[in-house]
């Protein structure tokens, strides 16, 4: 396999995969590298040749370089990377195949398995450790529709104490355990049903999950639930899911959104 | 002037990547073609040249879809997001991903419906697309 690279600047992106797109079928990834500048590389069995891809976009490629890669795309990503997700410039999650993170940020490293929600790829995700990173922790934390553990341990690891998380789906809280295990944290996972379950309420909820899940997590907090982070809505169902948490005395204090996707921070008034 | 419906011109366009097309009976061009994408890659998947390219980035938990216009004209594209983010519901990461465009031809309008067929393969940490575009000049 041969992965070729090269450099552009970020404004002239669009511009030059209208060229060179079509030539590489197997597709690119794109690596901010600072200062509006970005690498584009490509992996493939056959490449074109660096005097076609020059000829075919309006901005000079620099840096461009071909070199033999690894067909395993594991130990490509050991390399290069590409699967890792930065949040608020302090926190990666990334799967246990990607490089180590630099020092100075946090990392949260994510096997996903088979089917689990939570490898940090989906806004809703990417949004709550926003939210979360905006905390300072103070108590306990549960995670609602945990997936693979993604948010318990990023709480976990900020120094929220004891944390603990919840999902019906029986895979993902074995993904999650190992997870825990993986990032060297305390949580607890359940296997449970949020809709249906007595639920752990603590200082902090975290419900990334649709909104009957939030019907009836609003109708369970207690005065001990100091926050609460809420995705998993989209834009039309943000009143009906606010209303609810109003209802019990937490009021939006943040909010994010991606696509069509919502996230908010809730708390109680002072 | 350029024929935007013409089959030739498409496939020369998505040679590289094995595109094929054809004149749909009736009028219009029917573009398909099918591709390995590891996750996180953005690939063209679709090419018609003159009107749009079409974009996808695998990735674990969504599909990131980026229609590109190739042209002057706009090109206006609407999909129910429940076809390619699988947030909500397993199943439907098996349904298909359905986007219908208008593509604004000053005095000859054209629409497009985009189909695609994805299939994750875990070990690979790619996905399989098998794509296909109509595009035609809406009925008078």
């Amino acid at each position: 396999m041969q992965r070729v690279s090269f450099q552009i600047p970020e404004t002239a992106r669009e511009d030059v995969l209208d060229g060179i797109l079509p030539l590489l079928p197997s597709g690119i990834v794109e690596r901010p590298l600072g200062d509006g500048v970005s690498e584009i590389s490509s992996v493939a069995a056959a490449l074109p040749r660096a005097q076609e891809l020059r000829a075919s976009t309006p901005v000079e490629l620099d840096a461009l370089a071909y070199e033999d890669v690894p067909a395993d795309w594991r130990e490509r990503r050991r390399r290069f990377g590409g699967g890792a997700v930065l949040i608020s410039d302090r926190l990666v999650v990334r799967s246990p195949h990607d490089p180590e993170v630099p020092e100075g940020l946090m990392e949260v490293v994510i096997e996903r398995g088979a089917s689990g929600f939570g490898s940090g790829s989906h806004p809703t995700t990417q949004m709550c450790l926003g939210l979360l990173l905006d905390l300072e922790p103070a108590g306990g934390a549960t995670d609602l529709g945990c997936g693979v553990g993604t948010l318990a341990i990023a709480a976990a690891k900020l120094g929220w104490s004891p944390v603990s998380g919840l999902d019906r789906e029986a895979p993902a809280i074995q993904e999650a355990r190992a997870n825990a295990r993986r990032n060297g944290v305390e949580a607890e996972f359940g296997h449970a049903d949020v809709e249906t379950a007595e639920l752990p309420l603590r200082e902090l909820l975290m419900a990334n999950a649709p909104p009957p899940v939030h019907r009836v997590l609003a109708a369970a907090v207690t005065p001990q639930v100091r926050h609460v982070i809420v995705s998993g809505i989209v834009e039309g169902e943000m009143e009906e899911v606010q209303a609810a948490y109003a209802a019990a005395g937490l009021h939006p204090q943040r909010g994010m959104a991606a696509d069509t996707w919502i996230a908010m921070l809730l708390g109680r008034e002072a | 002037m350029t024929d935007l419906l013409d089959p030739d011109a498409a496939a020369l366009a998505g040679a590289s990547f094995g595109q094929l097309a054809t004149r749909l009976e009736g009028g219009g061009l029917l573009l398909s073609s099918s591709r390995l994408v590891e996750l996180n890659c953005r690939a063209a998947i679709l090419i018609a040249p003159g009107l749009f390219r079409f974009d996808l980035t695998p990735q674990q938990e969504t599909l990131g879809v980026a229609p590109r216009p190739l042209g002057d004209h706009g090109v206006h594209w609407e999909a129910a997001q429940s076809s390619w983010d699988a947030y909500r519901d397993q199943a439907s990461r098996d349904a298909p991903l359905e986007l219908r465009g208008v593509i604004d031809i000053r005095d000859d309008p054209l629409l497009a419906w985009v189909h695609v067929l994805s299939f994750t393969d875990r070990d690979a940490a790619a996905v399989h697309f098998v794509a296909k575009a109509e595009i035609k000049r809406p009925p008078a």
